[in-house]
């Protein structure tokens, strides 16, 4: 039993490491490409769209808990965050705003 | 020190996240310590969060191990990104702030960088390590307190904020707020026909091509941030 969580371990290890670390290897040493330096400008942009978007949105069993007051707190955090600048205070505001429509809702 | 004070955010965020962890997996009967390291070895929280679902359901080590691949995919763009803006550093370094680029140590590290200039090699080792840090003796809290914590979907409720600051932080001017809207009503249609691992993958690829024409004047860099004051 203990081999088996082992080999799992392993191969979750095995099944994200390279992944992260190749590009940054490859990378470090080059210049990429003008036209991939403009495409990756957009990527951070998009991945924190994409991953926000999939907790708001309803898919089968993993349906996360308080959608709306997710909703109304990231809205909140999202305008902050773009308008101060502030992380820390933007993420407070943002979950005290989701905390108290948990909280009344 | 100045990249451990950065990830103050994701200590908060990862110690509810870890905890939370913590107490599912110990909840569906995983070991304490097959857990604890999970969270030092993999630090991947989604892949860890869908290979407890997985096990859940019965599934084998090589289903687990083709999920968290596909879940992980999109560091491959975000290491990619990441490249770009670290200055020459020994391998080792990089093979550690690679291990370490999460999504949201990648977030903070590019948010804290300077429009044309790069992220200094210490400051992101920082912030990384303290992430790290937190993830894994935060899922070692959850394991600890185990079964005594009933409600927890309040705390988990921090790290979508989080994405959301993380998006916010990105956006400098309308165009760009228009794209971010865009990725959204993308991965939403995206949701319909593909696991969300894959959309999001989907989505990370496609979009900032989108960017390139909506945004044209963007160039590299990573927009200005303040810390936590």
């Amino acid at each position: 039993m203990t081999t088996h969580w082992w080999l799992l371990l392993g191969a979750m290890v095995l099944a994200t490491y390279p992944v992260r670390v190749a590009p940054l290897l490859f990378f470090n040493h080059r210049n990429a490409p003008r036209w991939l330096q403009r495409w990756l400008r957009h990527v951070p942009l998009a991945v924190f769209a994409a991953i926000l978007t999939q907790t708001l949105v309803p898919q089968g069993s993993a349906a996360t808990p308080h959608q709306i007051p997710t909703l109304l707190g990231a809205a909140v955090a999202i305008v902050l965050g773009a308008w101060t600048r502030s992380m820390g205070l933007s993420t407070i505001i943002g979950f005290l705003v989701y905390a108290a429509a948990v909280w009344w809702g | 020190m100045q990249g451990a004070v950065r990830a103050s955010p994701i200590v908060v965020a990862y110690f509810a996240y870890a905890l939370t962890f913590g107490i599912l997996a110990v909840q569906a009967g995983i070991p304490a310590w097959v857990t604890v390291l999970m969270s030092a070895a993999v630090f991947a929280g989604s892949s860890q969060f869908v290979a407890l679902q997985l096990l859940a359901l019965g599934s084998g080590i090589f289903e687990i191990m083709i999920a968290t691949f596909f879940i992980n995919l999109r560091h491959l763009l975000l290491s990619t990104s990441l490249a770009h803006k670290l200055p020459s550093c020994s391998p080792w370094l990089l093979g550690y702030l690679g291990y370490s680029n999460t999504d949201e140590t990648y977030g903070v590290n590019m948010a804290k960088c300077p429009r044309h200039g790069q992220i200094r090699p210490i400051t992101a080792l920082g912030t990384n390590v303290t992430g790290h840090a937190a993830w894994a003796l935060s899922t070692l809290v959850g394991v600890v307190i185990g079964a005594k914590i009933q409600r927890v979907e309040v705390l988990t409720g921090i790290l979508p904020m989080m994405f959301a600051v993380l998006l916010g932080l990105q956006i400098e001017q309308w165009r760009e707020a228009l794209l971010a809207v865009l990725c959204g009503l993308v991965t939403v249609g995206m949701l319909q026909i593909l696991p969300g691992y894959l959309a999001i993958v989907v989505v990370a690829v496609v979009m900032p091509m989108v960017g390139m024409i909506l945004v044209p004047q963007a160039v590299d860099g990573a927009p200005h941030v303040e810390g936590m004051s």
